[in-house]
This record gives structure tokens, sequence and C-alpha cells, in this order.
């Protein structure tokens, strides 16, 4: 299925790309690209502050609904200015109309939404899509813009239990399956409960496939079943001596009631994501009879023995069990519950619903005082680890054996690298390294996620040093988070060990530790920019221009060294920041999310693209035609 | 026979250990003192096993048949914990048994089902007074029938003037309820309508419902929308992430960087700011006493209770708060329709925030009566079902009042709450009454009274240092006799946990208390004393208001305390001599001015519950007149309504009731044979 679609794609992005050509002297003063630049850049912080008062004039008007010409009233129109930053919105008349007045100079983002509908930007292909940005002159009228607000699709359906009742007040959730897929952070599409006809209505859908799950809630989780009848227990209770006192009573208790639960699940009816039927809906289509039956479901018990890196039992340890499938919005009281060690480091995790899990254990959370007592630390002293893999089908499961191993670590300094001086104090920045999920394109989707594997991190000291501890085997990202006072002007350069920049390949921890990092940084920063335009030579605005580098050896899906950015509609392109070096641009008509972090992807551009060099601090200019 | 679980911490174990050691922690459960934690966590690893067994059938109360598939819960000793005392589903023919019981007299039997209300045992329909179960060794109950009722469910369309369906709006039930005697509007469930406009409010109780849509025209100063940042607009790229309803604001007013946030309530149109969709009600009105109520019963499903949204001309509104300068900056100042205080969460016409200076703005406003209220405090009546979601508007009620929530019971209620949200910083208070035409709103000025403060001193047998082993002082709460909760409900004297040793008097300081009339209730927890008075200014406050008119602090309020014990127990025995095996007393004062304003607690109203051997035995009592009578299940929380005691009076008994009381009182039940 998913090879399937992929195939699909890669066929249709070669049918997307534009030919293209650099153009040569015909770039713009430099003054407008620096401005634009700036003005960017300083978004941010002007967010308090009121903008300037304007003379242009942005008007037009929402059209859309199930007839793409109707006008769309009561839409709210947002205008973001460059970044994002002072948003101000305004509601369409009956007749769909809008008009921002007194408007500064500038580049700006135009969306509308309204409940139910799509949220869609201006010049999107379709919704969810980026848009174009709008650069309006000062007292420029630009008025007749449109923008297309479609109606959103809705699944609907009703949850029933076994005997037929309804299931009320339970949540339910339509996965779009990109996502699930993704793995990484999940966003579900809106929240929305059965009523108390078990009826539910997912609305203001995109067109897509989803997967649609019930959560019931934890006032409903599990119960005891009799094992026996109302007529066995009452006619032994009537017989004379039918009333046993313990110990025989307890024992009888213990094997009559086994413990059965309501578990998440997914339509057409399975607790297992993987084999769950995709709904498909169309741009606004109606989905009815979407209807999920719930059934009670036997919990199991996982029991094991946890010991230290020393081998001993470790009794100060966090046991966590985390499914692997799509990561569900589930509460803690929800879900299977671990127990704490004990002692001798035994642990048991109860309510476990049937499914594929990765039960971890961390090193700390408390330990042991010499005197016995307990003594609490953070989860950043929980540096030991262990994992392992389990299926889970209602039977209880014993004797699983976690042995701790200690974490590695990532350590070296931060410090400038580039011509300006260099902050007082690089303290307070933090390096965090955070496992990379399956999202990647190009990278098989069938091993398990890292769902369970916690981001570590570490804050820089005055001198810039930091030393990230506790990782445990896998794929990760650096992430280099600056306090507010240098961010603003400070950026990464190169992140090296070795003499090789960390990012030019993908990052896996597997045969010990990273050290001796040095995180150069810089205040020097490198632009791209430049004009698209057709092969009349107007402004072209509906591509989407693509920036990846030259050397095949670079590519890998977590790269800094591509980009994809949309051309305003006067055709002006940024890409800011990339890494010094050589690169191609190609231009194509539509981009599909993270499609272009894949090599297969980018290998089919090369023949259509055109070399440019990024050197550090400095702008590249380089207009395009489209042949 | 008791059984100590296997625990997964030896620590923990530990802990419970020595506390069973301590002689407090066998004190009855609900004990709330210092080691009443640690007898609940002794309690939740503890099983007790016995002989004594509970059966019974589950029923629909509308149609008499059994129910399948029900889940029966009984609680007892060691309820919460792992142990032998399963929740179980019915049979077919709706029965259950639970066996192996421990003699236990306060076993609570409930029954849930989807679809149904939750049962107790001899619960009243609409009545939710649990009634115990008492079991014995050896013995078999097999009456313990549970009945299940199903809710009733309200379903309509909101449509705007147009006739365009209104898609995630809120819809609320509104309903009628008596709190200290006096009719109050409460906020009962809400629901938000689909992408065709249509909501449906269901768990409905039998009742007279008001259906509205709020709608709150809510102005933001820019520096409060700055920072309110959940309000801007999601990152574009991912609509199939946004949630159903848009949020947004729109800069109203360049000048003087006000903001009108839209999009959750029904969302006004662009430009002039001169129009908003007010606050609407089933079908057409707009207002609480115009609206026509839609009663329901068991079960019932009323479709079509549609409301119409009209656009109506707004004017603008401002003034500015006086009082002191530190307390007027950032004050919520509420335009509440005439009646609608006591609804709580977005019950305002209109919403804004004092700037720093105390001086405020309202973009829109539609014409009518109003209250203004600039609080930090903001109080609402809320039924059992009401739900939360309208609290989290942005900006939530969490924001606006971020000092917290706290939330408690009202005597005499079927479970209404009352639910109190504080700012952070000095409680201030100030309202005036706002009637609203066609013409902008300017200069209104509302004084901001920061209250007085109430101290006293408590007497402990005389002694104003409390006896060892008090580890608490007591709790006093000031209740608005009247039940108006826009004057709050102040309190003092936090239990903090005490030095037992030496023992020093307890101070008695309540701050922030507004003009009003207040009734008093002083909370002890279980330490062996009880309220014999409460002296001020000559005069027994147990009986009649303090009153504070704001312009003076209260001094010199003495709580006398006392360990002498009352006790009160009788028979209870139909007119012609036979026990009565169920019901209740009713304990009411003789004075008819007391029937109502009587603040929250009604502490001079008790029920005790008769036995099925007919016997009762009279709760702790307030020093006081009191009549006695014997009254049937269905009217034990009749007590609320002073026409029903009228009827009581011929044949209730006199009782005066002072510390140290310790007598019999035999009770005749009339109309009972």
């Amino acid at each position: 299925m998913t090879a399937r679609r992929r195939v699909r794609l890669v066929v249709a992005g070669i049918t997307r790309l534009a030919c293209v050509v650099a153009v040569v002297g015909a770039a713009r003063p430099d003054m407008s690209v620096d401005a634009a630049q700036a003005q960017q850049r300083d978004g941010s912080a002007a967010r308090a502050e009121r903008p300037p008062a304007g003379t242009a004039l942005l008007a037009g008007v929402v059209t859309g609904g199930t007839d793409s010409d109707a006008p769309v009233r009561r839409a709210i129109v947002t205008l973001s200015a460059g970044d994002g930053s002072d948003a101000r919105s305004l509601v369409t008349d009956d007749d769909g109309r809008f008009a921002f007045r007194g408007l500064p100079a500038g580049r700006y983002t135009l969306t509308a939404d309204k409940p139910a509908y799509l949220r869609n930007s201006f010049g999107a292909r379709r919704p969810g899509r980026p848009g174009t940005s709008i650069a309006l002159a000062e007292a420029q009228q630009l008025t007749g813009v449109r923008v297309v607000l479609p109606r959103g699709a809705v699944i609907t359906g009703t949850l029933r239990l076994a005997t037929g009742e309804p299931l009320a007040d339970t949540q339910v959730v339509a996965i779009p399956i990109a996502q699930a897929e993704a793995g990484g952070r999940l966003v579900t599409a809106g929240e929305f409960t059965s009523d108390d006809r078990g009826v539910y209505r997912i609305f203001g859908l995109a067109p897509g496939d989803y997967l649609v799950g019930a959560l019931p809630s934890v006032g409903r989780g599990e119960i005891e079943v009799r094992a026996r009848s109302y007529d066995e227990v009452v006619r032994e209770l009537a017989q004379p001596g039918g009333r046993p006192a313990l110990p025989a009573a307890r024992a009888a208790a213990a094997q009559e009631a086994r413990m059965v639960g309501y578990t998440p699940t997914y339509y057409p009816g399975t607790p297992v994501a993987s084999v769950a039927t995709p709904v498909t809906v169309g741009l606004g289509e109606e989905r009815e009879g979407v209807d999920i039956p719930i059934a009670l479901i036997q919990m199991a018990t996982i029991s094991g023995v946890v010991t230290g890196v020393d081998g001993r039992p470790a009794p100060a340890v966090t046991i966590a069990a985390d499914a692997i499938g799509p990561p569900l919005p589930l509460s803690g009281l929800l879900g299977p519950r671990p127990s704490r060690p004990d002692r001798q480091g035994r642990f048991t995790i109860s309510n476990v619903p049937p499914g594929s899990y990765r039960i971890t254990a961390l090193g700390g959370g408390v330990t042991l005082n010499p005197d016995g007592s307990l003594r609490s630390i953070s989860t950043g002293e929980q540096t030991d680890w262990a994992v392992a893999s389990v299926q889970v089908s209602g039977d209880d499961i014993d004797g699983l054996a976690l042995r701790l191993q200690p974490g590695m670590t990532f350590s070296g300094t931060l410090a400038a690298a580039g011509s300006g001086a260099a902050p007082d104090s690089w303290q307070g920045a933090r390096i965090s390294i955070e496992p990379v999920g399956r999202s990647t394109p190009g990278v098989p989707t069938s091993d398990s996620p890292l769902s369970g594997v916690t981001v570590r991190s570490a804050i820089t000291d005055e001198k810039g040093a930091f030393q990230v501890t506790g990782i445990q085997p896998g794929d990760y990202d650096v992430q280099v988070r600056l306090p507010p006072a240098v961010g603003r002007d400070w950026t990464v350069r190169a992140i090296t060990a070795n003499g090789a920049d960390l990012r030019d390949a993908p990052l896996t921890f597997e045969h010990g530790s990273i050290d001796d990092v040095t995180i150069a940084m810089t205040d020097q920063h490198s632009l791209v920019t430049g004009v698209l335009s057709s092969a009349s030579g107007a402004p072209a605005s509906d591509y989407f221009i693509v920036i990846f580098a030259a050397d095949r050896g670079l590519w890998h899906p977590r790269s800094p060294r591509v980009q994809v950015v949309r051309p305003g509609d006067d055709g002006t392109f940024f890409a800011r920041d990339l890494p010094a070096g050589d690169y191609r641009v190609a231009a194509l008509t539509d981009v599909a999310d993270d499609e272009w972090r894949s090599a297969s992807f980018l290998e089919q551009l090369l023949p259509a693209s055109i070399p440019i060099v990024v050197k550090d601090g400095e702008t590249t200019r380089q207009d395009i035609r489209i042949k | 026979m008791r059984r100590r679980l296997a625990l997964s911490c030896a620590a923990i174990g530990a802990m419970v250990w020595g506390a069973a050691m301590q002689p407090r922690a066998m004190a009855p459960a609900g004990a709330l003192d210092g080691t009443g934690a640690a007898t609940q966590a002794m309690q939740a690893f503890t099983v007790q096993t016995g002989t004594g067994a509970i059966s019974g059938v589950v029923t629909d109360g509308a149609t008499g048949q059994p129910i399948d598939g029900a889940i029966v819960s009984l609680a007892g000793p060691g309820r919460g914990g792992p142990g032998p005392l399963p929740r179980q589903l019915t049979d077919a023919r709706g029965r259950f048994v639970f066996t192996r019981l421990p003699a236990f007299a306060n076993y609570a039997l409930s029954a849930s089902k989807p679809g149904y209300f939750t049962g107790s045992y001899k619960e009243t329909p609409g009545i939710n007074v649990a009634v115990r179960l008492e079991l014995r060794d050896g013995q078999w109950f097999q009456q313990a029938n549970l009945t299940l009722w199903r809710p009733a469910a309200i379903t309509g369309t909101v449509r705007d003037e147009r006739g365009e369906p209104l898609v995630g709006i809120p819809v609320r039930a509104l309903v009628r309820v008596r709190v200290a005697g006096h009719e109050q509007w409460a906020s009962g469930p809400d629901a938000r309508t689909d992408d065709r406009g249509r909501y449906r409010l269901a768990g409905l109780r039998p009742g007279a419902y008001v259906i509205q849509v709020p709608s709150v025209q809510l102005t933001l100063p820019g520096e409060a929308a700055a920072q309110a940042t959940t309000v801007a607009p999601p990152p574009p790229g991912g609509a199939a992430a946004t949630a159903p309803t848009p949020l947004a604001m729109t800069r109203e007013d360049e000048n003087a960087d006000l903001r009108l946030l839209v999009g959750v309530f029904p969302t006004p149109l662009p430009g002039s700011g001169a129009t908003a969709y007010p606050m609407a009600f089933h079908p057409t009105a707009r207002s609480l006493d115009q609206a026509s109520a839609v009663t329901v019963d068991y079960g019932d499903e009323r479709t079509d209770v549609d409301v119409q949204m009209d656009l109506v001309p707004t004017v603008r509104v401002s003034g500015h708060l006086t009082g002191d300068a530190d307390v007027l900056a950032r004050v919520p100042v509420r335009i509440l329709p005439v009646g609608a205080e006591s609804i709580g969460d977005a019950a305002e016409a209109a919403l804004t925030l004092s700037d720093d200076a105390g001086a405020f703005t309202f973009l829109r406003v539609p014409a009518g009566d109003y209250v203004v209220v600039a609080s930090t405090r903001q109080f609402g009546l809320a039924s059992p079902a009401a739900g939360s979601s309208l609290g989290q508007i942005m900006p939530s009620r969490a924001q606006l009042f971020a000092g917290g929530l706290s939330t408690g019971g009202i005597a005499g209620t079927n479970n209404l709450r009352y639910v109190a949200r504080t700012g952070r910083g000095p409680g201030v208070m100030g309202r005036i009454p706002l009637s609203v035409g066609r013409q902008d709103v300017r200069d209104l000025v509302i004084p901001l009274q920061a209250g007085v403060t109430v101290t006293g001193h408590y007497l402990w047998d005389e002694s104003p240092n409390p006896p060892e082993g008090v580890r608490t002082g007591p709790v006093i709460r000031l209740e608005p006799a009247g039940g108006d909760l826009s004057l709050g409900l102040p309190f003092g004297g936090l239990s903090g946990s005490r030095d037992p040793t030496p023992p020093v008097p307890v101070p008695l300081e309540i701050t922030r208390v507004l003009p009003g009339r207040y009734v008093i209730d002083v909370g002890l927890g279980t330490q062996g004393f009880s309220v014999a008075s409460i002296e001020y200014e000559g005069r027994d406050l147990l009986n009649t208001f303090l009153v504070v008119d704001g312009s003076r602090d209260i001094t010199g309020v003495v709580v006398h305390l006392t360990s002498r014990t009352t006790s009160l127990t009788g028979y209870v025995r139909t007119s012609a001599g036979s026990p009565v095996d169920s019901g209740a007393v009713l304990f009411f004062p003789t004075d008819q001015a007391a029937w109502r304003d009587y603040g929250l607690s009604a502490s001079h109203f008790k029920t005790a519950t008769i036995t099925p051997l007919g016997s009762y035995r009279a709760p702790a009592l307030v020093p006081g007149e009191y009549f006695v009578a014997a009254v049937s299940d269905q009217d034990r929380q009749r007590w609320t309504d002073p026409e029903f005691l009228q009827t009581l009076v011929a044949r209730a008994a006199r009782l005066t009731v002072a510390p140290g009381l310790d007598r019999t009182l035999d009770l005749v039940m009339e109309g009972s044979r």
C-alpha cells in the first residue's frame, strides 16, 4: 500500500518538474532584498508593537463551499506580514468580500477559514499546501484577490458495544494516514466525541485517507467479569455451609475474576492500528456508516525483572510501556500501568491491551540512600537504559528480563565562527538530541518508531561547553536552541566532530559516545534570493523552488542542505542560512510534504536544475526563467 | 479479617503499617485530620472478606424490564483497592450477586449502563440521595434492587438571520434552581453545533430547561491580546490539523488598539463595529425572562428546539474603575444581563479587561438591562451535568481568573455546585446597574471595594488555647445569606497543620468581606468539638445574620467551641404504632424567617435516615430551636420548600438543642400505616 503510493508520487514528480534556465544580469537592486530580509527577521520582535500605518489596500472575495464560485460569507480572513507575526483578521460580508486598508508596504500571506471549511491560503494549490505571498507597494490598491475556501469532508458513524448498546461520550479521532506512518508527534484532525446515541460526526476534514479510532475513557475501564453464572452462585449460597470462609473464598474469588476492558478500537473494529481499514474521503465528501464496534478485550499483565549495569537488581528504575504504531493521544491512566520495581527489581505492567509494545527502563527516578530511604533524582540523571519489544495478545507475559546499559554521551563546545563580535557568554543554549521518527521518505517504514525514546538535552555553561548524557542507540537530530538575547542574530554554521560536519550524514548512536563536538555559530547569514519568471518574462509565482546540495553524498533526509521555498506573487523567493557549498536550484509546480527530503526525488531534479554557490555570510542572487 | 496485599513498594508498606500502629488511624473513614490520608492509603491496600451476600435485580424505571449487562458496583470496606469486591455485569434477567462480604454498615451500591443514569440503591428519581446498606455476618440481603432511568435529550439547529446554520458554536441548557430559598439560574450541560448547525444536549434529568446560545462580545486591550498567544491562527500548512472552530481577532480600533475576539461565539459583521449577534434563547427570545422553557421527562427526546440568531445594532461602552491605584489594572469587567449573574462562565453579553489605569472599553454591546460587574472573582451555579467547555473559550476563564478554581456543594440541591474562580492579587469588587440603548455610554464609573476584615478569636471550652492534640484550626466561612454568590465565599483559618505543643490561641481572621448579610459556617473536622455559639455585639450569630456595611472592619467575634456532645435517638412508628422501615427524619428551625436566607450549608437543616428497624440517630445539631418530623424517602429533600415545611409544622415535635443534649425522641410518621 505504502510502496504503491510512493511510486505514483514519483511518476507525478517528473511531470511537475519545470525546465529552468539561469537568468544572468537581471538582478534587482540590493536594497529591496536587504530591506525585505530585515523586515522578516525583525518580525517576531515587533509582535507586541503596533505596526506602522500604511496606505496600501488589499481587497477581494472568498469563494468556495460546494460550488467553487459561490461567495462564502462570514469567513475569517487573516492577513499576516512576513513571518506570520502581526496577523490581522476580518470577517467577509454577506457577499464574501473583504478589504484590508491602511497597510504598510511589504510582503503578506493571506488565509481564509470558516468552521467546517478547509483553511486555505491565497495561491495554494489545495488546502493545507503553502500559499503564495503577496508583495504590496506603498499606496498600492490591490483588489480582486480571490481565496478559495472548500468545504471539509465528513466522517460519521456509531460506536456500539457487543450488546448493541451505544457507547456515549467517547472520543473519536481521525488520524491522517500520512501522519500515522510518519510517527513522531501525532496530529489528529480535531477532537470529537460520540453523543448519547453513540453517534459521532467528524467534520472539516481535508481529502485523504484516515484511520478512525475510538478511545474509550478511563471511567469505563476494566471490569472483572464473573466466570460463573448467577444461578450457580445463588445455588451455592442457598446450600447449608455455602458461604465458605477464608482462605477458600479468596482463592475462588481470584479464579473467577478476569480483567477485561475497553481498549482503543479502530474502524472497522480492531485494536491494532496496522490492520485497521483506512477511510478515504474526497473533497467535501460525507462518509456515513463508519461504525465501530467496541468489544471487551482481555487485558494482559507483563512482569519481569530489571537488573542494573552491575548485574544486580535495580529498584530505582522507571518503567514505561509504549504502544508501537500511531501514538494515540491516550492518557496515562487509560493505557498500561507500569509499577516501580521492588527491591528485587521485579516489576509488573498491568492493564495492557493487545498490541506491540516497546518496554523501556530508565535508571533513576528514585534511588536508595545508604540508609535505605528513597531519594528522588531528576530524569536528567537517568542515564542507564534498557529496551525490549513485546507482543501482547491477551495472555500474561512473565519473566521479561531487562538489563540496564549505560547511556552514551554527546559533548563539546559552542563557539563563534563569524567575523562579528561573539556574545559575552554562550551560557543558556539548549543542545537537544532528539529521536528521529520514521517520517522520512526513502527510509524503510516497517521499522519501529522510537516511541519511548526521550529527548536528551543539556544547557551550555558560560564557556559554551555542554554534555548530553543517557543517549540510547538510535537515529537522532541535533537541535540547538539559543537564548533570546543571542538567538536573534546567531545561527549554527556547522556541527563538527573529527573534522566532519555531523549534519551532512544521518546522526546515529550505535557504537559509542560522540565527544569533542564543536558547534560553530555565526552571525553572518547566507541568503539565496532571486526572481522566478515565466518564458514570457512575467513573474511566476505558481511554483515551488527546491535548492539542494550538488553533492549526492550530502543528501540525507535530515540534511540542512535542502530547502523548498515558494516565490511571492512578484516571483521573488528567499532561502536563508543554507550552509556554504555548491547547490542546485530547480522549480516544480508542486511538491508534497517532506517529499523533497528523499534522495530519489532530488535525483530526478538534477537534470533540470541549475548550479549556484552559497558562501558564508553572503547573498547569492539567482534569477530563474522557466523555458 | 484483614489481609494485607503484597505491596510493590516496600517503603509504602512501611508507611501504612506505621500509620496503622497509631490509634488515630482507626478513626472512622472521612476523618480529616493529619493521619486521614494514611488511613485511606491503608484501606486502599486492605481487603476484607466475610460471609455475607447481597443480591438483587436491575430494572428499567420506565418499562420495568430487567436490564442485561448493567455494571453493578459495590463500595464497602477496602474500596478502591484490588480485591474481591468486583464490579459485576448483570445477567440476561438483570440479576447480580456479591458473595463473601464482610459485615459492614455502609455499603454503597450503584449500577450503571450506557444510555442510563447511574442509579443508587433506594434512590428516588430526581433526588440523588445515596442510601447505605447494612449487612451483618452471615446475612444474605436479597432485595438490593436498583432502578435505572434513561436521560432525556434536547436537539435543534441554530441558524443566523439568513437561515445559514451556525457551525461550532456553543449551546447551553439553563435550569432554574433554588438556593437559600431564592430562585436563581444555573448552568447546565452544553454542546457545540456540528457542521449542519445541529446541537444535542443529552444526559438531562427531568425538568424545565431554557436553551441558550451564549454570545460574549469580548474586547481585549492590545497588550492582553498580544499575550493571548493561543488565539493566533495556527501556522499555514496544517489544514488537516485545524480545530473545527477557528479563532481570530479583529483589530477594531486602531487608536486604542482594542481587539475583538471572534470565531467561537457567533461571528459578528466586519467593519463598522456597530452590530453583533447577542445571546439568544429558544425559539427567538433575547432575554431570560422572554425565553420559553422546554420540559422533559426521563427518556424524552425533544427535537427541533431551534434557536434563531439575529444581528442587532450595538453601542460602545467605556469608563473606568476607581479605587486604590494598585488594584485597578487587569480587572475583568463583565456586562451581565439582569438575572444572569449566577450563570458563571460565558454568562456575559460583553467582557473586557481594565487597562493599567483602570480604564475599560466594550466595543459592541447590544441594547438591554444589565449589571456591570468588575471583580477579580467570578461565581456561578452549575448543575451536575454542566460541561466545562464554556470556561475554556479563549481567553479561558483560567487566564482571566488565574488564582484558581474551587467548587463545592450546596445543601438541599440535587448535586448543584457552586464554581468559584479567583484572580491573583487582592480581591476587589464593583457592581453598578446599566441600561444600554442606542447611544454610546461614556465615562461609566465603577467604584471598587476591597472589603473589610472580620476578626475575633475562638474559645475551647472557654479556654483561649486549643486542647492538646488539636492539630488544625477551624475553618470559618461567611456565606451570603441569600445565596448571592457574587459576594464570594470569604473564609479564614485554612487548616494548616499546627505544631500541637505548646497550645497557642488560634487567630480568627477573614479578609476582603464585601458588604452584605452573611451566615457563618464553622468547619471543625472531627476534633471532638462543636460550635456552641458565635458571640458578636451581644448577639449569637448562629441565629442571626452578620451584617457587613463596608464602612468599618468587624472585630470581636468570639466563637465558643464546646466538647460537650449532643445525642438524640429515637424510633419512628406509624400512627397505628407499627415500626417504619424507611424514610427520614427532618430537623428544621422553628423560626419561619430562617426557612430562607440560610446560605449554602443550611446548617440548621438536618436529615437522619430511618433504619429498616425503625430507629434513627440525629446528626450533630447546631444549638437552637427545632421542629422534628418524620417524612417518606420521596420527601426527604423537600425541606428547601417553605410551603412543604409549613405542612409539617402541625405534626412536628419541638426540640431545643443546646450543648450536652442527650435524649430520645420517638416520632410518628403521618400518612403511613
